[in-house]
C-alpha cells in the first residue's frame, strides 16, 4: 500500500485494482480514495473489476454455506467412543 | 437466554457441520477429520469454562476455528509463505504503464442474481476456480472473504505482512476472476 499514490494523484490499472480489492475491508486515506474515485470514472474495466469483485464476495458466502460434507460413519464413532472414554 | 451443552447430541447434531467447516478450510479430508475429533475431545474436557453465552454451535465452531488457525501457524513456520511483486505481467502491461492487458482484462459476465438452475452451474465454476489458487492464497483469502477475519488475525496466521497480505488477496481476486471468466466462455 505504501508504493500507492503518496505523491501522484493518477493511479494505473494494476493499482487502482489493488486498491479496490482494499477498500473492501478498510478505509482508504483520503488521497487514495480521491485518487480511485477518478480512476473508476474514467476506467470502465476497472469500474467493471469493482463491480464483479464485490459480487463474488456475496456469492463465495453462498457457495460456502451450502457446501456439505459428510464425516464417516467410522469416524463418528470412534469420536463417540472417545467421548465414552472421558466420561 | 442461557443456553447449555448436550455433549450426548454433538455428534449428531454438529459432526457434519464441523466437518464441512473445517474441509473447505484446509482442503484435506483427513487432517479435517482429526480436527473434528480433537474439537470434540477439548470441548469436552473444557465444558465446565462454557458460559452459556454464545449457542452450543457457535461455542464449538470457535474451537474448531482456532485449531485450524493453529494448523496455518504451524505450516507456515516450516514453508515460508513467499510473495513476489512480479508475475503481474499476465493482467497488466508493465512496460506500458501498468494499464490491463488487452487479453485479460475484466469482460461483462454475471456473477449472481442468475436463475437457480444458471447460478448453481456458474456457482461450480466459481467453487472449481477458488481451489485452482494456490493453498495459501485460497487459505488467506477464504479466511477474509468468507470468515470477516481480521486482517492482524490472518497476517499472525500465516506470518506474512500487511502489505504481503494485501498483495495476496489482490492477485488472488485478479487470478479467481480470469479464471471464473475463462470457464464460463467455455461452458
Amino acid at each position: 500500500m505504501e508504493a500507492l499514490g503518496s505523491k501522484k494523484l493518477m493511479l494505473n490499472c494494476k493499482e487502482a485494482t489493488k486498491l479496490v480489492v482494499i477498500k473492501e475491508f478498510e478505509k482508504l486515506s483520503f488521497k487514495q480514495f480521491i485518487a480511485l474515485k477518478f480512476h473508476l470514472l474514467v476506467c470502465k474495466v476497472c469500474a467493471l473489476f469493482e463491480k464483479q469483485s464485490l459480487e463474488l464476495n456475496k456469492e463465495l458466502k453462498k457457495i460456502e454455506e451450502e457446501k456439505t460434507f459428510v464425516l464417516s460413519l467410522e469416524k463418528k464413532e470412534e469420536i463417540k467412543k472417545l467421548l465414552n472414554e472421558l466420561k | 437466554m442461557q443456553n447449555t451443552l448436550s455433549p450426548d447430541k454433538w455428534i449428531t447434531n454438529y459432526a457434519d457441520y464441523l466437518f464441512s467447516y473445517a474441509i473447505y478450510r484446509i482442503n484435506d479430508r483427513e487432517q479435517a477429520e482429526d480436527l473434528v475429533q480433537e474439537t470434540f475431545l477439548s470441548a469436552y474436557k473444557s465444558r465446565e469454562q462454557y458460559q452459556g453465552n454464545a449457542n452450543e454451535k457457535t461455542w464449538l465452531t470457535s474451537i474448531l476455528k482456532n485449531k485450524i488457525i493453529d494448523l496455518y501457524r504451524k505450516k507456515s513456520r516450516t514453508s515460508k509463505v513467499v510473495i513476489t511483486e512480479s508475475d503481474y505481467g499476465y493482467f497488466f502491461n508493465e512496460e506500458g504503464g501498468s494499464h490491463w492487458n488487452n487479453l485479460t482484462a475484466p469482460k461483462a459476465m454475471p456473477i449472481s442474481g442468475l436463475e437457480s438452475l444458471q447460478q448453481k452451474e456458474l456457482n461450480q465454476i466459481i467453487d472449481q476456480c477458488m481451489e485452482l489458487l494456490p493453498s495459501t492464497w485460497n487459505q488467506v483469502s477464504k479466511m477474509k472473504l468468507i470468515d470477516d477475519e481480521k486482517t492482524e488475525t490472518i497476517c499472525k496466521a500465516f506470518d506474512i505482512t500487511p502489505s504481503n497480505f494485501w498483495v495476496i488477496m489482490h492477485r488472488a481476486k485478479l487470478q479467481l476472476r480470469d479464471c471464473i471468466e475463462k470457464k464460463s466462455e467455455i461452458a
